[in-house]
């Protein structure tokens, strides 16, 4: 006999994202439940909500977007879901409250601002911030602003497009190139790509500009920063690529396949993506974000 | 400063406030550990998947009625993990009785390397569940969570809800019981403490 304990083993591929899946389904549900007389249903119909992607051009250093703006046609939403409270490491409720409500101030100006991700490189301080309609990349204590933002109108954030979808993006020259004011010298350049994914997504990359880097994953949101030198400009060829991969590896999109495709929600009503033309049945189904 | 890694005790809270997306990073962060205890408990990879599903909902159920009083909350769902598979025995005991059969190698599509392994774990695991359950209840888990989980004697009492010493004692004995069971074997049941994965 033998009696050797037999080995650890990891759950077989994509069944730990499958139970997670449906551990977070089964918690939603009660979430909602014990919360639903505060549920508000929103509906929105033929709305058509053109996407800003950058902030205004006298905000940054040289703020020019590296992407394409977009152009989302809402044309139903469904209930909005009630949303949990990130958690957040290493900043006091203070802290939180204050950055939520700068960025959103400087950015869409209205709306109740949660923060979703917090960090720092070398290109300064950062934050992702939702309101019930926007996604906010937020620069923190910059130079001559404590908070500067961009910011894109979100569908629904009921709603994940597919994997993982970019909410928002943007980005700024480095400090050094001519015509900068003086305050910004020496600082770096930056492309950043932010927005949500779905449990299945492990890694999320972003390449621009040559240069890809692996995202950060936390709360159910990534943020993506490309780093670049003080003299660095915005490319005149736009464009940028962001993929989702699972724990195995396996990719499970990228912005060029995502962006041709339409998504619908369960009743299958169109939640992003197409145009007024697009026939639903022909859309992708729209993955439960919260 | 990043965002990531946040410790137990505050993603703890966060669930406990009713945080889902708090409760799917301690799950993300603990399934393997769960998965791999329940496997040891039921001798069957296919039954752990669903206790360890089974686990983190009745954590969840139970979230309130918990204040992690440690960094890891992996002690409180090993204890919560064997209650679990305790329960899911005596059902399915319950049902051995009515149907009067007893399926003793569940059918595996032997298609693949990885499954002739798990296969072969799951006899070699049964051969060790015979003689593991042959112990007091008791002393069984002790030894599955100090000794097969690599849970430490004072979490494991903390969870259990008992004296660090009664804690040693069971696994003492526990050990002390296997080594009789398996003097006459070449190998024995490994009584070394085993490190804990992704905690």
């Amino acid at each position: 006999m033998n009696s050797t304990l037999p080995p650890t083993r990891d759950l077989p591929p994509g069944r730990q994202a499958e139970i997670r899946a449906e551990v977070e389904r089964a918690v939603s549900a009660r979430t909602s439940f014990r919360f639903a007389p505060l549920v508000t249903a929103v509906t929105a119909v033929g709305a058509v909500v053109a996407v800003v992607a950058f902030s205004q051009p006298w905000q940054r250093p040289e703020a020019v977007g590296p992407a394409q703006q977009e152009t989302t046609v809402v044309v139903s939403t469904t209930s909005s879901p009630v949303p949990t409270k990130p958690v957040i490491a290493g900043l006091t409720p203070e802290r939180i409250a204050e950055i939520e409500e700068g960025c959103v101030r400087i950015g869409p100006g209205a709306g109740k601002g949660t923060l979703y991700q917090y960090g720092e490189d070398e290109a300064g301080k950062w934050a992702l911030v939702y309101t019930e309609s926007a996604a906010l990349s937020c620069t923190i204590d910059g130079p001559g602003m404590p908070y500067n933002a961009g910011f894109s109108s979100v569908p629904d954030l009921t709603w994940v497009s597919g994997p993982f979808r970019v909410d928002t993006n943007g980005g700024s020259a480095g400090g050094d190139i001519l015509g900068n004011k003086e305050i910004y010298r020496g600082m770096h350049g930056s492309a950043t790509a932010a927005g949500r994914v779905t449990p299945q997504v492990a890694r999320v990359t972003f390449t621009y500009d040559g240069q890809t880097v692996d995202a950060t994953i936390a709360n159910g949101t990534f943020v993506a920063r490309n780093i670049f030198p003080t003299d660095w400009s915005i490319p005149e060829a736009e464009g940028f690529e962001v993929r989702a991969y699972d724990k195995a590896g396996a990719l499970l999109g990228s912005t060029t396949d995502l962006g041709k495709k339409c998504f619908v929600d369960p009743d299958g009503r169109i939640v992003d993506g197409g145009w007024n033309s697009s026939d639903p049945t022909t859309c992708d189904r729209a993955v439960r974000w919260k | 400063m990043t965002t990531e890694d946040p410790d137990d005790r505050a993603l703890w809270a966060q669930a406990a406030a009713g945080s889902g997306h708090a409760f799917g990073v301690l799950f993300d962060r603990h399934a393997k550990a769960v998965y791999n205890h329940c496997f040891r408990l039921s001798a069957s990879w296919a039954a752990a998947e669903d206790h360890l599903q089974a686990t983190f909902l009745l954590a969840w159920r139970k979230r309130d009625r918990l204040r992690l009083e440690r960094d890891s909350a992996l002690p409180w769902l090993l204890a919560v993990a064997t209650n679990v598979v305790r329960g899911d025995r005596r059902s399915a005991a319950r049902r051995l009785r009515l149907f009067h059969r007893v399926p003793v190698e569940q059918p595996v599509p032997d298609h693949a390397d990885l499954v002739a392994e798990r296969v072969d774990d799951q006899r070699r695991m049964r051969e060790l569940l015979a003689a593991v359950n042959r112990l007091p209840r008791n002393e069984r888990e002790a030894l599955a969570l100090c000794v097969w989980s690599g849970v430490s004697y004072a979490d494991a009492a903390a969870v259990l809800g008992i004296a660090e010493v009664s804690v040693r004692a069971r696994v003492s004995k526990a050990k002390a019981r296997l080594g009789r069971m398996f003097a006459e074997q070449p190998q024995v049941v490994p009584l070394a403490a085993l490190t804990v994965e992704d905690r």
